[in-house]
């Protein structure tokens, strides 16, 4: 009884889709698809070959991936900091390898932090220099800048020795003292 | 060794072996363009295929013209055109999942039925017919994706059961049992549907 339900149901459905088949086939007669189809790839063939060659899977591929390479280059120059930086690091490693300076350069790169008594290292500076401007200015021959140098060295340690002393006393040195050098100069000048 | 010189003999002259080479590619050609024309004898059983995965007859013919295009536009990548027929149907079902996909047809109830049966002539029987159909259809959509592709390249297409295997690339001794597993399902829904509307 069951199986006969299921044979008239499956008989019920399979001619459902055959009246559909037989229904749509009819009109799909009448349709001509070989025409259609002929009329189609002609278009196709129409096309210009620039549009065809641009729409080709490989082109497309390739295209975006020279994209891709050229953007990655353009950014490395634009975000990549120079190479400057593995330079600099590259000296440091021969410096280091070649005269076991590293003691030295670790040092170095610690920000300098000012040392009590560091105002004398000015004045020797400006000594020097003032040296150099007289050497410019004067006639002053090789020999001589070494002792010049030597007496702006001298008068550096005079200034370290006088922190030590009264004010009223480092005055009195101090006129003195550039009396002297004033007459070294025109010594050395003359 | 006769065979031997003559391959030696085309192959110094490249007049000649331009000429065979001619020959070759036009008789490759030919050969593609007659596969090509023997696939267009299985037009209808594309068209009733495409039927059955699509909502009308009028998206079954676009389909129709699509498998066929694509099959000419790829007919050259075929290294076996014996096997053409069965290439023919796998573009057909690959084609009619990729427009489900696209349309979303498995969320859509079918109510655009197009099928209209010259037999029957009241107005109260087509409309029956419509709405046994339009039942149908969802029911096939309803199918697992497994079952459904069996269902339809049997009942619509009309496949052997070797075909099918071979188009879905699985066991031929698989085939009848999806089938028989799709039947039932098919019937139960109906039956379903029956007893909701009353």
């Amino acid at each position: 009884m069951k199986k006969d339900k299921n044979e008239k149901e499956t008989f019920k459905y399979k001619e459902l889709i055959q009246k559909e088949k037989k229904a749509a086939l009819q009109s799909f007669r009448r349709e001509d698809l070989r025409s259609r189809l002929k009329q189609r790839i002609e278009e196709e063939q129409r096309k210009p070959f620039s549009q065809v060659f641009w729409l080709r899977k490989p082109v497309i591929v390739a295209g975006s991936i020279l994209l891709l390479i050229v953007l990655g280059w353009i950014m490395t120059q634009i975000f990549l900091p120079t190479s400057y930086e593995s330079e600099a690091r590259a000296i440091r490693k021969d410096l280091v390898q070649a005269f076991r300076l590293h003691g030295f350069i670790e040092e170095a790169s610690v920000p300098i932090q000012p040392q009590p008594g560091s105002e004398n290292l000015y004045e020797l500076e400006w000594s020097i220099k003032r040296v150099i401007y007289a050497a410019q200015r004067e006639s002053i021959t090789d020999e001589d800048i070494p002792q010049l140098l030597c007496q702006a060295l001298q008068n550096t340690s005079l200034i370290q020795q006088e922190d030590e002393k009264s004010p009223w006393e480092m005055k009195i040195e101090k006129r003195n003292e550039s009396s002297r050098s004033e007459s070294n100069f025109h010594q050395l000048s003359s | 060794m006769e065979f031997q010189a003559r391959i030696d003999m085309i192959r110094n002259d490249p007049h000649l072996l331009s000429f065979v080479q001619d020959a070759a590619v036009k008789d490759k050609t030919e050969k593609r363009s007659e596969a090509f024309e023997g696939l267009m004898a299985f037009q209808e059983k594309v068209f009733l295929i495409c039927l059955g995965f699509s909502r009308n007859k009028t998206d079954a013919q676009d389909l129709t013209q699509e498998i066929y295009l694509k099959a000419y536009r790829n007919i050259r990548t075929l290294k076996d055109l014996s096997l053409s027929k069965l290439w023919l149907f796998r573009i057909a079902r690959n084609t009619c999942l990729d427009f489900i996909k696209k349309h979303r047809l498995d969320r859509l109830s079918f109510l655009e039925s197009s099928i209209e049966l010259k037999e029957v002539r009241t107005a109260e029987s087509q409309m029956i017919f419509q709405e046994q159909l339009r039942a149908l259809k969802i029911c096939i959509q309803r199918l697992p994706k497994k079952l459904r592709d069996v269902f339809i390249l049997r009942e619509y297409g009309e496949l052997s059961y070797h075909e099918i295997a071979e188009v879905l690339k699985i066991k031929e001794g698989t085939v009848p049992s999806r089938l028989t597993r799709a039947r039932q399902a098919i019937m139960n829904q109906m039956k379903g549907e029956k007893n909701e509307k009353r």
